[in-house]
């Protein structure tokens, strides 16, 4: 999908990393950096470095379309990943890993919002991509 | 697209400490009459406050621990829980995990805002 | 012990100790109900109880140990006070000298217990209370 909008040329770009730079700033105002791993309300945190929701998409605007390509692609299976995670959930309260119910509630909610990120973000593109289809002769 | 931050872990981690204190309370409240017992405390604010005017990396350390609180007065058995201290306690306790909560809704709803972009 | 054990142990600990405090009542009940038996079937007069309790503990989630509950450990019978003896030339029971002995059981004393155990009882409610709403408000979140 990437690859094709690539070869309309420089405005196609230039409309997606808008339309991405949009929502990136909007959520990294909000959140911004480490991740709450799941079940882990006490002590250690993650910090895999990113520094924002799509880890530094500011990269975007002028460079190959295959480091766009990749955030997208990692953004995804992060998203996959807590989807996934919420998935365990059942299996970790049986366990008894699960030893508050704000963990839970937390990871629900971040897996929920995680996948709407993602969605909207994939409107966005389509929106972007139809444009620059009307565009092209 | 991951949905996370600092602020986020804090605030988690906030919470878990305000149960671990309701849970300390309780145990205290069970032990208002075994001879010797010493009142316990969570303590996590202070020492978090601490660590994070030094860096956010001593702060990202700092765990809650349960403490011996010896300012109450003991009893001929040795014991010093007072129900007043443990109820007054368990209030502001609650109060407190309400409060967390609800900042905790508000971080979450703004991100909700952002991803439906004002519809 | 079940996978859910971490979650409820604040509501089991606050149910074993509204367990305890009403054994403490009865036990207290059982006293007050005795105060003036002169005379029980092993001879003698009643002879005070109390119980002891043993705490219950468990690791919480940062590693320390943490009173969880209360487990009766047994009733004993009060040998640190001793029996009242009482004048009484009217008693059935009187020895050569005219007097009874009386149960150690003051009634002030039981009592002054019985209102600890009753404020231990409701603050036990009260933690059970908030240790539910605590639990729903934590839930809300993820609506």
């Amino acid at each position: 999908m990437v690859n094709g909008i690539g070869g309309g040329g420089g405005m196609a770009r230039e409309a997606i990393a808008a339309a991405m730079r949009a929502q990136q700033q909007a959520a990294q105002n909000i959140s911004g950096g480490a991740s709450l791993q799941a079940g882990q309300g006490l002590g250690a945190t993650e910090a895999p470095g990113a520094s924002g929701p799509l880890g530094g998409v500011g990269s975007i605007g002028g460079t190959e379309a295959t480091s766009f390509a990749k955030q997208l692609s990692d953004g995804l299976s992060q998203v996959t990943d807590r989807v996934a995670a919420t998935d365990q959930l059942p299996e970790q309260m049986l366990n008894g890993e699960v030893s508050d119910f704000h963990d839970v509630a937390i990871q629900l909610k971040q897996s929920d919002l995680s996948f709407r990120f993602a969605l909207q973000v994939r409107n966005k593109l389509i929106d972007a991509y139809r444009e620059v289809m009307r565009m092209s002769v | 697209m991951d949905i996370g931050g600092p602020k986020l872990d804090l605030l988690a981690r906030l919470l878990s400490s305000s149960t671990l204190r309701s849970q300390v309370i309780a145990g205290n409240v069970s032990n208002s009459n075994t001879p010797g017992f010493i009142r316990k405390e969570v303590q996590f604010e202070d020492q978090l406050r601490d660590a994070m005017q030094t860096s956010d990396r001593m702060a990202e350390r700092v765990m809650p621990t349960i403490a011996d609180d010896l300012s109450g007065i003991k009893g001929p058995d040795g014991n010093n829980v007072s129900m007043e201290t443990e109820m007054n306690a368990m209030r502001e306790n609650r109060l407190t995990y309400e409060t967390y909560a609800t900042i905790l809704e508000g971080h979450f709803s703004l991100i909700d805002a952002a991803i439906r972009d004002g519809r | 012990m079940s996978g859910l054990d971490k979650l409820f142990s604040g509501m089991r600990s606050t149910s074993s100790g509204l367990s305890a405090e009403r054994v403490r009542m009865d036990v207290i009940a059982e006293n007050i109900a005795n105060a003036r038996t002169t005379k029980t079937a092993g001879g003698g007069p009643y002879r005070r109880q109390l119980v002891k309790f043993e705490p219950l503990m468990q690791r919480a989630a940062n590693g320390q140990m943490l009173t969880v509950g209360m487990k009766k450990a047994e009733v004993v019978e009060d040998f640190a006070t001793p029996f009242e003896r009482i004048y009484a030339p009217d008693h059935p029971d009187r020895d050569e000298n005219n007097e009874i002995l009386m149960p150690n059981v003051s009634a002030t004393r039981e009592m002054a217990d019985l209102v600890s155990a009753m404020r231990a009882y409701e603050a036990n409610l009260a933690a059970q209370e908030n240790f539910t709403r605590m639990a729903e408000r934590a839930l809300q979140i993820a609506r």
